[in-house]
């Protein structure tokens, strides 16, 4: 349980960089993000993206307006800020250099069994992380 | 069949079945607890619920326009249990600990529902607090109102001491000031906790359903239609107190006086027509009707909507008005009431009494005591037996006749029969009340041989109005000689200056003497009673 806790809150890391990502291509409804996340397995339920939102909005990455829906309460579409465009060219250089550092070290590794609960930081587990999880 | 409610879930009206409601709700507070201490936490909400909003219409469809248990535990499945979404999401470290405080304290309290209320919501805020049907715990407080008395206790401090809901926030969460019976509460809740967690766990929850929804719906059932009938019944019964109430009051066949009611007869004729006998002029009958028309159309009207809400459902701002105009009506009635009890107290405030004397002929050893009655047609008639003091007041042309007589028999001081009549009547002041006095007229026939016929009624003018008049009569009976005491009169004699020590004995019919004891049988009589002993 303890192990499935630390994969959710790792998830939840990513999931930042992720939905700066997918609103770098235009904007988006929550159910799109959703959607898009839960395609690439990086997301479990909806409801995870409400409160990273509002938090990202509140930053100042993002901002919505709006949009009458044809049956239902009105959506809030999200958009990228300046400030959201510049973060997420940030946390992809730092994202990138993430994974190199990380494949790089695996790679001077001999394959081996890990033990996850020794020498591991929080930062290949973050590597790792890409990976497809359980749905 | 179920159950359904209409929500504003998101800004969007949604019919829903009432086990999905509990279910949707559950969540929704669920939720608000875990996310109360994070940065922007009602917008979150907000968002969330207009997505439920949103998912849930989305799988309604133009056959289906009611959102089952089901839809609701679907989209919960969608948008994740509050533990998934919100365990990591708190930046700072203590985010965990504070979710689990925050748990602990999110306790279900017990608010005063004043959607649909009948008098304070206490019933609605209970329950939802206990998940019982309004209606049924409506009987239980009708009935422990009705047999106990307790319940209007018990009531009113619920309504004192349970806060009423003030938002939605409120309302959802059911969260807030604590109630004052702190300790009940917690050991309530601590075991409606366990339950409702129990109860909300969709497995647990499905199993026990099908067990017992068919138990509960039929105690429900029952109970519903129980609360129907109690409707039913308090609705006739209010109408039947209504017009008991209307006949009573404006055609005549009770009287209020004060804070008692008397049933008085009154011969063919009703009770505002006989006001002017004793309503001063300046106090209308109609305004005494309607004093005790209104106080007593408050609790009517109280029990009136109380029948009507068991039956239908009634808006909240019915209860208000209709409590309101009860309180108002009622206070009106009161004021009145006062108003006119005070005048009647001040017309009856100080005695005044006329002395007349008669002086009868002196020759006769042996008089007759005996009363006459006054024959004529009586105009009208009002006949009191509220109390021993009551009698009849007859209305002959402009003078009302009156049996309000007090005979005694005294030894005279002298040795002269006299016979003295007080006349007796009340009014505002001393001068009035000798007025009213003076105009009270009595009739009595003496003869030489010694019969004394006293009239059985008196007589006062009717614009006197009644004053409680009477009269008092007093025959002053020289030592040595005897009366015979008609037994006409022994109702309104009082008992005779007799020996200590004698024998009760019936007074009427006999003769007595007036000897230096007392009055004692003369020997006729006692050799009479004495051979009817013997036979």
């Amino acid at each position: 349980m303890q192990n499935e806790n630390e994969q959710v809150q790792m998830r939840k890391g990513v999931l930042e960089l992720c939905v700066l990502r997918i609103l770098s291509h235009g904007e988006a409804y929550t159910s799109d993000l959703s959607d898009r996340l839960k395609q690439a397995e990086l997301l479990v339920v909806e409801g995870t993206l409400y409160p990273l939102l509002t938090r990202m909005k509140n930053v100042g990455w993002l901002v919505y307006r709006w949009a009458e829906s044809k049956n239902g309460p009105p959506r809030k579409y999200y958009t990228l800020t300046e400030e959201g465009i510049r973060q997420l060219q940030l946390l992809d250089r730092e994202w990138e250099t993430f994974v190199e550092a990380v494949q790089s070290l695996n790679q001077s590794l001999p394959p081996q069994e890990s033990k996850p609960d020794q020498a591991q930081e929080s930062k290949p587990d973050q590597a790792q992380e890409s990976k497809p999880d359980k749905p | 069949m179920k159950k359904a409610t209409q929500i504003n879930l998101g800004g969007q009206l949604i019919h829903i079945d009432e086990d999905a409601y509990v279910r949707l709700k559950g969540y929704l507070d669920e939720l608000r607890n875990h996310l109360r201490d994070t940065e922007g936490c009602d917008e979150i909400l907000t968002d969330i619920e207009m997505r439920f909003a949103e998912l849930l219409i989305g799988r309604l469809g133009s056959m289906r326009k009611v959102v089952e248990l089901e839809d609701v535990e679907l989209v919960i499945r969608a948008l994740g249990h509050p533990n998934d979404f919100t365990a990591g999401e708190g930046t700072n470290p203590g985010a965990s600990a504070q979710t689990v405080a925050g748990e602990s304290s999110a306790k279900r309290r017990l608010f005063r529902d004043d959607d649909g209320v009948v008098l304070g919501g206490v019933c609605m805020g209970l329950s939802t607090y206990l998940r019982i049907d309004v209606a049924i715990l409506r009987i239980i407080f009708v009935l422990l109102v009705l047999f106990t008395g307790f319940g209007v206790l018990l009531y009113i401090i619920l309504w004192i001491s349970v806060p009423k809901v003030r938002n939605t926030a409120d309302r959802l969460s059911m969260q807030g000031r604590p109630v004052t019976f702190n300790n009940i509460r917690q050991t309530v809740e601590e075991e409606a906790r366990e339950v409702e967690r129990r109860f909300n766990d969709p497995e647990t929850r499905n199993r026990m359903r099908k067990g017992l929804e068919g138990i509960f719906v039929g105690i429900r059932e029952v109970l519903v239609r129980l609360a129907r009938v109690v409707g039913v019944l308090l609705l006739t019964g209010v109408f039947t107190a209504a017009a008991l109430l209307a006949i009573a009051l404006w055609s005549g066949d009770f009287w209020i006086n004060g804070s008692e009611i008397n049933v008085i007869h009154v011969n063919g004729l009703n009770l505002i027509q006989c006001a002017d006998w004793i309503l001063p002029p300046d106090l209308s009958p109609t305004r005494v009707n309607w004093a005790a028309t209104l106080i007593l159309l408050a609790p009517l009207l109280v029990l009136l909507y109380v029948g009507l809400r068991l039956l239908v459902r009634l808006p909240a701002y019915l209860a208000r008005g209709i409590m309101l105009i009860s309180f108002f009506l009622f206070v009106a009635g009161l004021i009145l009431s006062l108003q006119i009890g005070m005048r009647m107290a001040s017309e009856f405030r100080t005695e005044g009494i006329v002395a007349h004397t008669v002086m009868l002929p002196d020759e006769p050893q042996k008089y007759r005591l005996e009363l006459y009655t006054l024959s004529f047609n009586p105009d009208r008639m009002l006949h009191f037996n509220a109390d021993e003091e009551g009698g009849s007041l007859i209305a002959r042309g402009d003078s009302i006749c009156y049996d309000h007589l007090e005979i005694e028999i005294l030894p005279s001081a002298d040795s002269m029969t006299r016979l003295e009549w007080l006349a007796t009547a009340r009014g505002p002041g001393q001068r009035l009340a000798r007025t009213m006095a003076e105009r009270i007229g009595y009739d009595i026939r003496v003869d030489s041989v010694g019969t004394i016929a006293l009239c059985d009624v008196l007589k006062y003018p009717m614009a006197d109005r009644f004053r409680d008049q009477h009269v008092r009569v007093i025959l002053h009976l020289p030592l040595g000689r005897s009366i015979y005491i008609d037994p006409g009169v022994v109702p309104f004699l009082g008992p005779l200056p007799r020996p200590a020590g004698s024998d009760e004995q019936e007074v009427g019919g006999k003769t007595w003497y007036m000897s230096r004891e007392g009055m004692v049988l003369s020997p006729e009589s006692r050799a009479h009673s004495d051979s009817k002993a013997q036979s």
